[in-house]
């Protein structure tokens, strides 16, 4: 191991002996929270799995790794888990670009009529107030127990807050911008298309990386209120029959792939922000 | 009806209106410039002369008088002026290359002569090498100079500019003094510079308008004599007829 620490891999590509310094350092740093991350991770593993095997903790109320393993292989051996994935990650995914984007054409039609937008300021005040998830009996009376209600949710919890931030967004760029694009005989399209949307892009990106997050309790809560399948119902039904073993399979499957989406959406604003990057 | 003069601006008053107050900005302002002259205007903060421009540039309509380009009376933005502020305005998610083109694609000029000749312009300020980069990795002056192609790009007869050189260092200031008036000579063009340097307006213009108060009007308008017009701006700051018009300017300027 010391050896190792020694070897020549810590400075590799270095230009000079205190470049050299420089990235052993750094190199060791870097190692140093790898090695933290995964060894606080399988201590908490192991220690949970210790407490249940030992009696300190009840595993039939705080399941235990072993036994959350075992129920997923076999959920996933089955092929059952992988429809309950499928559905969920499916409504999230149509219920949080659906949202963002009914949100971004909202906030373009108020930004194009002032008029408008003094006339639905209230409304918009109460309705971001107002608690999107009280809404669900609503739903559910006029869209069915199903694929509708849950959407409709998803949608519910994204738009208004997207419609106000991306509408303020809109308001905050630099006025120099469209007095230059004036001056040039721009029309009001042509300064929303050419300075006002695209300056705005960083926004809405910050606003899709919240609206995913809220876009899973949307669908979340709706499959709590009325689905037959999904995670939502996995936990809800766990949590029924008083399986705690598959609540705790269903949360960390919701957790890995809520994580993946974002990554998604980070990624894609390092790819549309290179602008930003270079310098 | 043809007119001699590239502007005119007859008895122009201006306010801005806020619900408990009127703000007159400027109060009958009147004044003409000659096709290919350049006009200064210097005054203190406050006196209107922005207002002047955004007026004559039609970003928003004025209160009272008239504003003539070429006998034609001013009723919102025309293709015919170019105007250039002190914040460059470069748009960031554009390539140097996006931004000399935004005014083509607002007009609808995008031909592919119109792009050559932009490009063309950029080499003339000496940026050719800049094409693909993007705003954030230039210097100030070098971002000037991309705002004055881009402005120059749609062939505008009348430039107007607010101040465009105020945010720069001395040197990259008289390099684009130099710069600017070898393309306005060249090109024929009609401009009004604003600007609080006195140094830069005796440089640059062929007359001097001085504005003062609140609202404001015009003080007095200076002749540049003949000696030092025909100089580039480098050489006028070193000749002897240089100080005594600095000194008069001076005066009137910071006369209450």
């Amino acid at each position: 191991m010391k050896k190792w620490l020694k070897s020549a891999w810590f400075e590799k590509g270095a230009i000079s002996p205190a470049h050299a310094h420089y990235l052993r350092k750094s190199r060791l740093t870097q190692l140093w929270v790898w090695l933290l991350r995964f060894g606080i991770l399988i201590s908490l593993i192991w220690l949970w799995e210790w407490s249940t095997d030992s009696g300190i903790l009840d595993p039939f109320l705080f399941s235990s790794p072993s036994r959350i393993w075992q129920l997923t292989s076999q959920l996933a051996s089955s092929g059952e888990l992988f429809h309950h994935i499928w559905l969920t990650s499916w409504e999230t995914i149509v219920g949080f670009l659906l949202g963002t984007a009914t949100g971004i054409a909202l906030a373009t039609l108020i930004w194009a009529s002032p008029f408008l937008s003094q006339v639905l300021d209230p409304y918009l005040v109460v309705l971001n107030s107002m608690p999107k998830v009280a809404l669900g009996p609503l739903f559910i009376v006029t869209m069915g127990a199903g694929f509708g209600s849950i959407l409709a949710m998803a949608i519910a919890i994204t738009v208004i807050v997207t419609t106000l931030v991306i509408h303020s967004s809109f308001q905050g760029v630099d006025a120099s911008y469209s007095i230059l694009a004036r001056s040039f005989g721009a029309s009001h399209t042509q300064i929303f298309l050419k300075i006002i949307f695209p300056a705005c892009i960083p926004d809405m990106i910050a606003t899709l990386k919240v609206n995913v997050g809220l876009a899973w309790v949307g669908v979340i809560v709706g499959e709590f209120l009325v689905s037959k399948a999904g995670l939502g119902y996995l936990i809800i039904y766990g949590f029924q029959v008083f399986n705690l073993t598959l609540v705790m399979v269903s949360l960390f499957i919701v957790a890995i792939i809520s994580t993946v989406m974002y990554q998604l959406i980070a990624w894609l604003e390092q790819r549309l922000l290179r602008y930003r990057l270079v310098s | 009806m043809i007119s001699p003069y590239a502007i005119e601006v007859k008895q122009l008053t201006h306010s801005y209106f806020t619900k408990k107050a009127e703000m007159i900005a400027i109060r009958s302002i009147t004044f003409s410039v000659l096709p290919g002259e350049f006009l200064v205007i210097v005054g203190p903060s406050g006196c209107g002369k922005s207002t002047i421009l955004s007026l004559i540039a039609g970003i928003f309509p004025y209160t009272s008088g008239e504003i003539l380009l070429f006998g034609q009376e001013v009723r919102g933005p025309s293709d015919k002026i170019g105007y250039m502020l002190q914040k460059d305005g470069l748009l960031d998610w554009r390539t140097v290359e996006g931004n000399i083109h935004l005014g083509l694609e607002i007009q609808r000029k995008n031909t592919s002569a119109d792009l050559s000749y932009a490009k063309d312009l950029l080499r003339q300020v000496g940026l050719a090498q800049t094409l693909k980069y993007y705003p954030s990795q230039l210097s100030g002056g070098m971002r000037q100079r991309v705002a004055l192609v881009r402005t120059l790009a749609t062939k505008p007869e009348i430039l107007l500019l607010d101040e465009p050189f105020s945010a720069l260092d001395i040197q990259h200031k008289l390099h684009l003094e130099e710069l600017l008036v070898r393309l306005l000579t060249q090109q024929k063009k009609t401009a009004i510079l604003v600007t609080h340097d006195l140094e830069e307006a005796i440089a640059l213009g062929d007359r001097i308008m001085v504005m003062g108060g609140q609202p404001g009007e015009i003080r007095q308008i200076f002749d540049v004599p003949e000696t030092l017009r025909n100089l580039s701006p480098m050489k006028t700051r070193g000749h002897p007829d240089f100080r005594p018009l600095f000194e008069k300017l001076w005066r009137e300027v910071e006369r209450p």
